[in-house]
């Protein structure tokens, strides 16, 4: 069981593109060879669509859903095609009449009517007792008939009842369906909408003749060259301010050579201060760029020096070159 | 290894091949691709002909998935590459050491990092893309229009099989699957196998609805 989660999880991550490399080529190697396993990884394709068209993915796997998903033209049409299938599913099941049933599921036995019964009653025998007779079966037998017929509408009501109950399920599930698409909907516009107005609120700040940044952080730009040519190029200075906290590290990239990047500080002597990895490149007007933020503490004072190394898509990693950062502190 | 394979005829992984020949006049690399080469690939993949075709076509879905997982935009021009790549391969006589299909795979894998490297895919996550562009609107004409079409392609496919695809793909979650198994249970068949009739079935839809989509959108521009 606890295999078939994990199995069932692996599948999952690759599907929204989250595997190591060597995970990634171990299933691949896998449904490539076991047919049953394609299918499996197909299932599980389809089970993440539907699940993500009926808004039933959770917080988390739905923006990784996303990230995954509706950056591709393909994969976009078929977050339609399954939004579509569960809406015709749905009113599909609704308009369907309830299958035909009484309470118990049995038939109604109705009393024999008809010429038989009353030939029958012809050949009972007569007297004052048989009247006597007469009178309590009548009795009984009205009973009886008013019992069945009330039965019968009691019986009537209850599957009318329960049709109307099926439909209003099929309604309630339809509703619930377009409240919960109505609230993700929401919610992106909100989260929008707080990005916009923070965006905004920057920029305010930004043109205001009395803006003065408030947070402690530095901005400190370098191009790949630094890096390229190590020897021929002086080092660069960085002045960390007193109370600067932070160094928000950019590094312009004329070319999108790699998927990701990964930035390490070093000492002179090679002894690591901070390293952070898988940074993904940003467009940027200039071409693209990187943004790494290091806390100022980590750099020594004097010579510092920052490794880039590339990662390809397959994970492998690639040393672009060092620069040295000369770090005056005042 | 076990495949399973429709029984689909040489014949249309033979129409394919024609067609993408007639398609790619001014491709270097399809020119290169010869009709011998191409039917010494289908015999690598099966010495009967009929098999073959089938096998064939198998091979092609499964890059194109593979290409899709992967996340490329364009996976059947990336699988019809593979499979170039994979025929001349076997037409020049090189020796394959394992089989075909793990062959394939490594080519599949060789020409996906190719693409990495070309400047039309250079491409980032959707929230390093969130300041510059936000993320593509849920427009209610668009549901709309895919439903229609939904309903149009349902219309095309056998009571049989739109009565599975209702009922197989009715609620979610535990529901979903318990329906399953009744559904199965009914038809007397297993999950595996009711699995792959809904599939087959789903595909063909969203194929023809992706077309209907596209045709109809034309038309209303």
């Amino acid at each position: 069981m606890e295999r078939l989660q994990s199995q069932e999880g692996l599948i999952r991550r690759y599907l929204l593109g989250e595997l190591s490399a060597a995970e990634q080529i171990a299933l691949e190697d896998e449904y490539f060879s076991d047919q049953s396993k394609y299918d499996q990884l197909c299932q599980a394709e389809d089970e993440l669509l539907d699940r993500y068209a009926r808004a039933a993915l959770s917080e988390a796997d739905r923006e990784r859903f996303e990230r995954s998903y509706l950056t591709n033209p393909r994969r976009r049409r078929r977050v339609m095609f399954a939004r579509a299938l569960a809406q015709v599913v749905d009113e599909e099941l609704a308009a369907r009449p309830p299958a035909p049933q009484t309470a118990g599921g049995e038939q109604i036995e109705r009393p024999d009517t008809g010429l038989s019964w009353v030939s029958h009653l012809a050949r009972l025998p007569r007297g004052p007792h048989f009247a006597l007779n007469l009178a309590a079966a009548l009795i009984i037998g009205l009973g009886g008939a008013w019992f069945v017929i009330e039965t019968s509408r009691l019986r009537a009501r209850l599957a009318e009842a329960l049709r109307e109950g099926e439909t209003q399920r099929g309604r309630a599930q339809t509703q619930a369906r377009q409240v919960a698409d109505l609230e993700a909907q929401y919610r992106r516009l909100a989260e929008e909408r707080e990005r916009l107005q923070a965006q905004l609120q920057a920029v305010k700040e930004k043109a205001s003749p009395s803006y003065r940044p408030t947070s402690p952080s530095i901005l400190f730009a370098l191009s790949i060259s630094a890096f390229r040519d190590l020897g021929g190029q002086e080092p660069r200075a960085l002045i960390i301010p007193r109370g600067a906290e932070e160094v928000r590290l950019r590094l312009n990239l004329p070319e999108h050579e790699f998927p990701g990047y990964q930035v390490i500080l070093l000492t002179t002597d090679g002894r690591e201060m901070f390293a952070r990895k898988g940074l993904r490149p940003q467009a940027t007007r200039a071409g693209y760029g990187v943004i790494v933020s290091i806390p100022a503490r980590k750099f020594a004072s004097g010579d510092n020096v920052l490794a880039l190394s590339g990662i390809s898509g397959a994970g492998e990693v690639e040393t672009i070159g060092k620069a040295i950062v000369k770090v005056r502190r005042r | 290894m076990t495949r399973r394979i429709a029984p689909t005829s040489s014949k249309s992984a033979w129409h394919r091949y024609q067609t993408r020949m007639e398609s790619a006049q001014s491709s270097r690399t399809e020119r290169e691709l010869t009709p011998e080469a191409f039917k010494k690939l289908l015999a690598k993949l099966d010495p009967n002909p009929e098999t073959a075709g089938g096998k064939y076509e198998e091979l092609r879905r499964q890059l194109i998935k593979f290409f899709e997982w992967r996340g490329s935009f364009y996976p059947d021009e990336l699988a019809d590459e593979t499979l170039n790549r994979l025929a001349r391969k076997i037409d020049e006589g090189e020796e394959i050491e394992k089989n075909v299909i793990a062959l394939s795979l490594g080519i599949a894998r060789f020409v996906f990092l190719e693409t990495l490297k070309r400047p039309d895919n250079r491409r980032m996550e959707m929230e390093e893309l969130a300041t510059v562009a936000a993320p593509p609107e849920r427009r209610e004409e668009d549901d709309d229009l895919w439903v229609v079409c939904l309903r149009e392609c349902l219309r095309g496919v056998s009571d049989e099989n739109r009565e599975l695809i209702i009922e197989y793909y009715q609620d979610e979650g535990r529901a979903r699957i318990k329906d399953r198994k009744i559904l199965a249970a009914r038809l007397g068949i297993s999950l595996n196998a009711l699995f792959s009739r809904a599939k087959r079935t789903r595909d063909k839809l969203e194929e023809c609805v992706t077309r209907c989509v596209k045709r109809k959108s034309k038309g209303a521009t």
